[in-house]
């Protein structure tokens, strides 16, 4: 390990900015973020960033490490510094930049809401009884820290910057843990299909590579989503059938999955 | 050290530069480029030579041969040429075969992912930017042509289905060999039979770790504790599917070697090493 390193930190607003070097002591176990937090404390308190736990849980201090978005308290500088001694710490790109390393990611806070709650009718009995078979799927969605890092990384935000027509993994993340949870009665296709934009998605993985926690946001939530998406609207034999046999109740009545 | 001006897609959002990624992000769309493009170029000449894809005729072309092997090239399987007696002997019932694992793979979800990375650049890499002009353009995914038609994916699944009864079928077939009198016997054990487990196996993990089959099979359900067995399914179908894209690099490149095997022995350029009961 080298006992100094070379951190090149985005310094900037709005208009414009530039990577300044800063000389950083290491220390062993040593993450980005405390690097960033040496530079404040010895060198330059000014630079500015968010966090909160350093504990890779309240998913505050999202920024991109040698052009990969990190949690920095997740990542032991070790795996970034190159034989040169460099890491290079930039903002996430896909949000408004406010200073050096903190963004306005209030956008995803916009679009959350946007998605109606867990809607359960008044006639199913308090609490709620279900079997851990039914809520193991969800369970894994409900791991979100809400880093948004996936946000920032998919290419629909970034780099088409569709802000506008797709609510972004995050999003496909919520939305699959209440179209999947079984007491919930609102059937999430159509917004799916329509502003929530799971179309848009052309599932090249990036959000699911770098999720900090680990959840299979395409393979298990995007992909099924646009499963249940397609049943609706790309499948003239569904279709048919249910023009026969009807709907058949997709959206079941809550009570029985709380029988045992 | 770089400088940057505030981009000008989004105003105030920090600048993209191409990437700022130092590692080799290029590589895995070289390779997926390459490898497809060289197999589509074979594929694409197989299909068009119409030749040297069964090897049961050569008891009759090579005299002093005791036993010809059943083999059938998975490019000309299901053998139309048998099952529709006035297939034209000049048209290449591969041409037509092919049609249907093409939109299978090319619908395929792991596809999907590998070709709009590295054809398309849609993006190359992740974190790594477009190019610019077309990233400015008004991006649409899966939502209009010709993307949506990837929605269709299980219609091909559906099709698919018949391939693999049949890549089993030939399989079974390659147990047999035809002797010197012409008639058909049981107790054949070559190389191709080999590759024709190979690939009947690979196929079928491919195909039965589909991201639309594990919807299918119970990944529409909201109640698993109501439906025990679609659950165990499911779990079976999910725990194939962590490898989808394993299995379509597998099958893909089996497929591609019966091919090339069956066209080595039939062609007479190698003897198919065998055991006869
Ligand atoms: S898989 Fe879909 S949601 Fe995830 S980064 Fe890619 S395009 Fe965005
Ligand atoms: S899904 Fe993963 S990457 Fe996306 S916000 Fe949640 S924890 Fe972060
Ligand atoms: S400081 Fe909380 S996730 Fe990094």
């Amino acid at each position: 390990m080298l006992e100094t390193i070379t951190v090149r930190v985005f310094r900037g607003d709005a208009n414009g900015g530039e990577e300044k070097e800063y000389r950083v002591k290491t220390f062993p176990g040593m993450v980005v973020l405390d690097a960033i937090h040496q530079i404040q404390a010895e060198q330059d308190s000014t630079v500015a960033c968010r966090w909160n736990c350093k504990a890779a849980k309240c998913g505050s201090c999202s920024a991109e490490i040698n052009g990969k978005p990190r949690l920095m308290c997740k990542s032991r500088i070790e795996d970034y510094y190159g034989e040169d001694g460099i890491i290079r710490v930039h903002p996430l790109k896909t949000f408004p930049l406010i200073k050096d390393l903190v963004t306005d990611v209030s956008w995803n806070y916009k679009t959350a809401e946007k998605i109606a709650p867990l809607s359960v009718s008044s006639g199913v009995p308090r609490p709620f009884r279900m079997q851990q078979v039914d809520v193991e799927r969800v369970q894994e969605f409900r791991k979100c820290i809400e880093c948004f890092l996936c946000q920032n990384v998919c290419h629909i935000l970034r780099d088409h910057n569709r802000k506008d027509g797709y609510f972004g993994p995050r999003f496909m993340v919520k939305l699959a843990s209440l179209d999947m949870h079984p007491l919930d009665e609102i059937d999430r296709r159509a917004q799916l299909h329509s502003e929530a934009g799971v179309g848009y998605c052309n599932i090249t993985k990036c959000c699911e590579e770098l999720c900090p926690e680990h959840i299979h946001i395409t393979d298990n939530a995007i992909i099924p989503l646009k499963e249940r998406v397609a049943d609706e609207y790309y499948d003239p034999l569904k279709k048919v059938i249910r023009l026969i046999f009807g709907r058949n109740g997709r959206k079941m009545p809550v009570s029985s999955s709380s029988k045992k | 050290m770089s400088s940057y001006t505030a981009q000008s897609r989004e105003p105030g959002r920090a600048p993209l530069p191409m990437t700022d990624r130092q590692d080799r992000w290029w590589v895995q769309p070289v390779l997926i480029v390459a490898t497809l493009v060289l197999f589509g170029i074979y594929a694409g000449f197989r299909a068009f030579e119409n030749n040297f894809y069964e090897t049961r005729q050569l008891i009759e072309s090579q005299p002093g041969l005791q036993a010809a092997p059943l083999y059938l090239s998975p490019f000309y399987s299901p053998p139309l040429h048998h099952l529709i007696a006035s297939w034209p002997a000049a048209l290449s019932p591969a041409l037509f075969l092919v049609i249907f694992p093409l939109s299978f793979r090319g619908t395929c979800y792991y596809c999907r992912k590998a070709y709009y990375r590295a054809f398309f650049w849609d993006p190359p890499a992740c974190a790594v930017a477009e190019i610019r002009d077309r990233a400015r353009m008004k991006y649409s995914g899966e939502t209009t042509l010709p993307f949506v038609v990837n929605n269709f994916h299980r219609y091909a699944l559906y099709l698919i289905l018949v391939y693999v009864v049949f890549h089993w079928y030939h399989l079974y077939e390659a147990f047999h060999y035809v002797d010197a009198a012409g008639s058909v016997k049981l107790g054949y054990f070559g190389l191709g039979t080999l590759i024709f487990g190979l690939d009947a196996v690979l196929l079928s993990l491919y195909v039965f770790s589909c991201h639309s089959w594990r919807h299918l099979i119970g990944g529409g359900a909201n109640n698993f504790s109501r439906s025990p067995i679609r659950l165990k399914l499911w779990q079976i179908v999910t725990t194939l599917n962590k490898r989808h894209g394993l299995y379509f690099w597998l099958s893909l490149a089996t497929v591609g070697l019966a091919d090339i095997y069956v066209r080595l022995v039939a062609s007479g350029i190698i003897p198919d090493l065998a055991v006869r009961l």
